[in-house]
C-alpha cells in the first residue's frame, strides 16, 4: 500500500519522542508508577474441613472486587461472618451483595448484610427453619473496596458462624489474606 | 374452661372464709368412714376422734354432702345446725356440755340420703360424681363434703375407709393400701382402706372405667374412659417414670401402687393429686389439650410429696413446690430443653399474663384474694424454687427439699425451708426469700455490652442496671463462633446495677443471660434492641438467633408453652415473626 508523504509525518507525530520516552522511563524508575495499577490479592492458604474464603474476584483500577466461599459445612439454617479491613487502606465502596444461598426469594431466605469503616457483616437465614446443604464451594456474598491506601493490607474473615436447625454450631475455618501490589512486596 | 391443677384448691378458699378469723382449731387425731354407694339412698358413717383446740360447747365442721340423719359426741346423742357465719359450708355440732381446750372427743355421724354433688364454690360444676357406673369423690370441700377435714388448717389424720360398691367395679382410694377386698354375695363388695400416713386428703372412685397398667417403671393403674386408652396408656407411661424418679430425688412414698382417675368434664378442677393418687379431668385426654397431659402428670403426683407427705398452711408449699417438682422431672424423662420451656412458661405466664396486671407477694397473706393467685403461687413460686436451686446448688437443695419430707405433713413453713437450705448448702436464703417471696414484682434488667479486641486478647465488658429492688446473680453463658462455651456469672449489687469484665480467647458471637430460665426476670439488650446476641453488633448471629423463635408467642392461656421469649419479639406485639426478623436487618443495614 502506498503512503503518501503527508500521512508519514502525520504518524511521526503521534509517536513520543525519544526524550520524551527517556522522561517517563526515568520517572516510572523513581516512583515505581508503573505498578500501582497492578492491585492484586495473595489469598491465605484455604484450610481443609468446613470452611469460608475470600477469593479475588476483579480488579478494575484501584477497586477490587472479593467473593467469600464456603465448603462442606453440611445442612445449615444459617451463617454469619465479618470480613475486617484496615479503614486507612481500603474503604468498602458500596453494599455488600450476599448470594442466594439459602433461597432466592424473601419467602425462602432473609440476607443480612452490614458495612461499617472497617467491618462488613454478612448473614443468612432459612425462613422455613429448614436446612440446605453447603458441600461445594458456594458463593455466599460479593464486595468491591476501594484501595485507597498503602497496600500491603490484610482482609480477616472473622467469627464465622455456621448453625444448624437446632441451633448447633458447625466448627468452621476461615481464610482471609492480603491486598498487595502485583510484583511489589507483600 | 378451667385448668387449675389443685391440691389445696378446696382449702384455699375455705381459709379466706369470715369465719377464719375467730375459728378455733380443733386437732383432728383419727377418723374412720364407711360408705355403702350400693345403698339406696346412699349412707356414710363416720367416727372422727379430736383434740378440742379450745375451751368450746359446740364443734365447727365441713357441712356433708349429704344429709345428716343422727349425730353423737363420746356417745351421747347431739344437736346439729347450720353454721351462722359459713351457713351451707360449715355446720355447728353441740357438744353435751362445756368441755375445756385439749379434750379429745369422739364424734359419730350418720348422714343418708341423695347424695349433692352440686359444687358450691364453682356453680354449674359438680363437686363429685354418682350414678351406675361410676362414683368419684374427691378430696373433701367444706359444704360437700363426704369425709371430715379441717376447714381452718391443714391437719393429718389417720384412720380407714371401708367401702361397699358393685361387684362390678373397680374401687380405689386415695391414700390409703387396700387392705381386702371381700365379695359379700349379694352382688357388692366390701373395699377397705386403711390410712397409716396421716393424711387430710382422701379421695374415692368406684367404677368400670377401663383400666391400664404400667408395663414398666412405677406400677401406676390409670382409669379412663374407653374413647381415651391410648391416651391414659401414655399418662400411665409418664407417671411411673416420674414416680420412679420423685421416690428417687426425695423419698419414696408409703404405697407400692399408684392410681391416675379420670374425671368428668363436669368437675371443675383440670387435676387433683393426692397421694399416691391423682384425678385428671377428662378434657386433659381431649386432643386440643395434648399439652397438659405430661406437665400435669407430673404436677398432681408431685402433691404426693408437696401437700400430703409434706406440707405447710401455705398454698407456696404445695403448689409451687409440685410445679417446681413436675419441671425437674420433664427434665429428667427428656432433657434440660425441656425444663427450661417449663421454667420459661411459667416465668412469662407470671410476668406477662396477670390478669390486670395485678401483682402481689407469694407469701402474702392477701394473695388468697388476688386476682394474681395462679399467677404468683404456681407460676412466679415454682421459679423462684428454680432460683434457689440454684443457689444453693442443686444437690444441697435437693438435700433440703428431702428434708422438709422427711419433717412429715403440717410441718413445713418459710423458715424451715431456709434453715434446711442453710443446712445444707451453707446458703442463707433469708434475703432471697424476702425480695423473691416477700415482695412482689421482678427485676427488668438492661444490659449494655462492650467488646475490644486487640493483638492478644479480646475482652467483654458488661454494663446490667435494673430500677426494680432485686440483687441476684445472674448465670451468662459465652457461645464461641466454634460453638465452644464457658459459663460465667453477673452479679447485679442492691444499687441494681452490675459490671464484669472478662479477658476471653476469643470473640464471643453470643452471649446468653439465664439461659436456663432460672429466674422470672426481663432482659433486654440497652444499645441496640436487635442485638440480642448481646456482642455489641448486628449481625447474622442476631438474625439466627430471632429465626430460631420465629413462630413463638405470648399465650393466651395457661399452661400453653408458646416457646416466648420476650427478648427476640422486638416489637413487643407478644409473636416472634418475620416483622421482628425484618427489624435485624434493618437495624444491621443502618450502621
Amino acid at each position: 500500500m502506498e503512503v503518501s508523504m503527508s500521512q508519514r509525518r502525520y504518524e511521526r507525530t503521534r509517536l513520543p519522542s525519544r526524550v520524551t520516552v527517556i522522561v517517563l522511563l526515568v520517572l516510572g524508575a523513581v516512583s515505581g508508577c508503573g505498578e500501582q495499577k497492578a492491585l492484586s490479592f495473595n489469598a491465605d492458604a484455604q484450610p481443609s474441613g468446613p470452611r469460608l474464603w475470600l477469593q479475588h474476584a476483579d480488579t478494575h483500577d484501584t477497586r477490587l472486587t472479593f467473593e467469600v466461599w464456603a465448603a462442606e459445612v453440611g445442612a445449615v439454617l444459617g451463617y454469619s461472618f465479618h470480613v475486617r479491613l484496615d479503614d486507612g487502606v481500603v474503604t468498602a465502596a458500596g453494599e455488600v451483595t450476599p448470594a442466594a444461598a439459602l433461597g432466592s426469594s424473601s419467602e425462602a431466605a432473609l440476607y443480612l448484610q452490614s458495612a461499617r469503616a472497617d467491618d462488613l457483616a454478612v448473614g443468612g437465614v432459612r425462613r422455613d427453619l429448614g436446612e440446605t446443604a453447603l458441600d461445594g464451594p458456594v458463593l455466599l456474598a460479593t464486595f468491591p473496596l476501594d484501595v485507597t491506601g498503602e497496600v500491603p493490607t490484610p482482609l480477616r474473615v472473622e467469627r464465622v458462624v455456621f448453625r444448624r436447625a437446632g441451633g448447633a454450631f458447625v466448627a468452621t475455618s476461615a481464610a482471609g489474606g492480603t491486598i498487595v501490589r502485583k510484583g511489589g512486596e507483600s | 374452661m378451667k385448668y387449675t391443677f389443685c391440691r389445696a384448691l378446696a382449702i384455699t378458699a375455705i381459709v379466706s372464709f369470715p369465719g377464719w378469723a375467730t375459728a378455733q382449731v380443733d386437732d383432728f387425731i383419727e377418723q374412720h368412714v364407711w360408705i355403702d354407694l350400693a345403698a339406696t339412698p346412699m349412707q356414710i358413717e363416720i367416727e372422727l376422734t379430736l383434740d378440742l383446740g379450745e375451751t368450746a360447747s359446740a364443734i365447727h365442721l365441713a357441712t356433708l354432702a349429704l344429709p345428716l340423719a343422727s349425730v353423737d359426741v363420746d356417745g351421747t346423742p347431739v344437736g346439729w345446725s347450720d353454721s351462722f357465719s359459713d351457713p351451707g359450708y360449715i355446720t355447728d355440732i353441740a357438744l353435751p356440755s362445756q368441755l375445756p381446750a385439749g379434750t379429745q372427743t369422739k364424734v359419730h355421724m350418720v348422714a343418708r340420703g341423695e347424695l349433692d354433688c352440686a359444687s358450691l364454690f364453682y356453680p354449674g360444676y359438680q363437686w363429685c360424681v354418682h350414678d351406675s357406673h361410676q362414683t368419684i369423690l374427691p378430696m373433701t370441700s367444706a359444704g360437700e363434703a363426704w369425709y371430715l377435714s379441717s376447714v381452718f388448717a391443714f391437719d393429718q389424720f389417720v384412720g380407714s375407709l371401708t367401702v361397699v360398691a358393685p361387684a362390678s367395679q373397680d374401687v380405689v382410694s386415695v391414700q390409703g393400701t387396700e387392705e381386702e377386698r371381700s365379695d359379700n354375695g349379694d352382688g357388692t363388695a366390701t373395699w377397705v382402706f386403711s390410712f397409716d400416713y396421716p393424711t387430710d386428703g382422701v379421695g374415692l372412685y368406684a367404677g368400670d372405667m377401663e383400666a391400664v397398667t404400667s408395663e414398666t417403671g412405677f406400677p401406676v393403674t390409670g382409669y379412663v374412659p374407653s374413647a381415651h386408652v391410648t391416651k391414659m396408656e401414655h399418662a400411665v407411661a409418664i407417671a411411673a417414670e416420674v414416680l420412679d424418679y420423685y421416690n428417687e430425688l426425695y423419698t419414696p412414698m408409703p404405697a407400692d401402687h399408684a392410681y391416675l382417675v379420670t374425671t368428668p368434664n363436669s368437675l371443675p378442677f383440670g387435676g387433683m393429686g393426692l397421694l399416691g393418687t391423682i384425678f385428671l379431668n377428662e378434657y386433659v385426654f381431649w386432643d386440643e389439650y395434648a399439652y397438659i397431659v405430661e406437665q400435669g402428670v407430673a404436677h398432681e403426683f408431685g402433691h404426693t410429696w408437696w401437700g400430703h407427705m409434706s406440707s405447710g398452711n401455705h398454698p407456696f408449699f404445695t403448689e409451687a413446690f409440685a410445679e417446681y417438682s413436675a419441671w425437674r422431672a420433664m427434665g429428667h424423662l427428656y432433657d434440660d430443653a425441656m425444663r427450661t420451656s417449663g421454667s420459661r412458661m411459667n416465668a412469662v405466664w407470671y410476668m406477662y399474663r396477670r390478669t390486670g396486671n395485678a401483682d402481689v407477694a407469694v407469701l402474702d397473706p392477701k394473695v388468697f384474694n388476688s386476682p394474681a393467685y395462679g399467677f404468683v403461687i404456681y407460676h412466679k413460686g415454682s421459679t423462684v424454687l428454680r432460683t434457689f436451686e440454684e443457689a444453693a446448688g442443686e444437690a444441697p437443695f435437693t438435700a433440703a427439699l428431702r428434708a422438709l419430707v422427711q419433717s412429715g405433713p403440717g410441718h413445713t413453713d418459710i423458715d424451715k425451708f431456709v434453715s434446711e437450705i442453710a443446712a445444707s448448702s451453707g446458703y442463707d436464703a433469708s434475703a432471697d426469700v424476702e425480695q423473691w417471696l416477700l415482695q412482689p414484682g421482678f427485676p427488668h434488667l438492661e444490659v449494655r455490652p462492650a467488646v475490644a479486641t486487640s493483638a492478644t486478647e479480646t475482652t467483654l465488658a458488661l454494663f446490667a442496671l435494673t430500677d426494680d429492688p432485686f440483687a441476684f446473680n445472674l448465670p451468662v453463658r459465652l457461645t464461641f463462633a466454634d460453638g465452644t462455651t464457658r459459663n460465667e456469672s453477673l452479679t447485679v449489687g442492691e444499687d441494681g446495677s452490675g459490671h464484669v469484665v472478662w479477658g476471653l480467647e476469643g470473640y464471643p458471637v453470643l452471649v446468653e443471660f439465664d439461659p436456663r430460665w432460672t429466674m422470672v426476670r426481663e432482659i433486654t439488650p440497652g444499645a441496640d434492641r436487635a442485638d440480642v446476641s448481646f456482642d455489641g453488633v448486628v449481625d447474622g448471629v442476631d438474625l439466627i438467633e430471632v429465626a430460631l423463635r420465629q413462630g413463638s408467642f405470648l399465650p393466651d392461656e395457661r399452661r400453653v408453652d408458646g416457646g416466648y421469649d420476650p427478648l427476640y419479639d422486638l416489637n413487643g406485639d407478644g409473636a416472634v415473626d418475620g416483622d421482628d426478623l425484618n427489624l435485624v436487618l434493618a437495624a444491621a443495614a443502618s450502621h
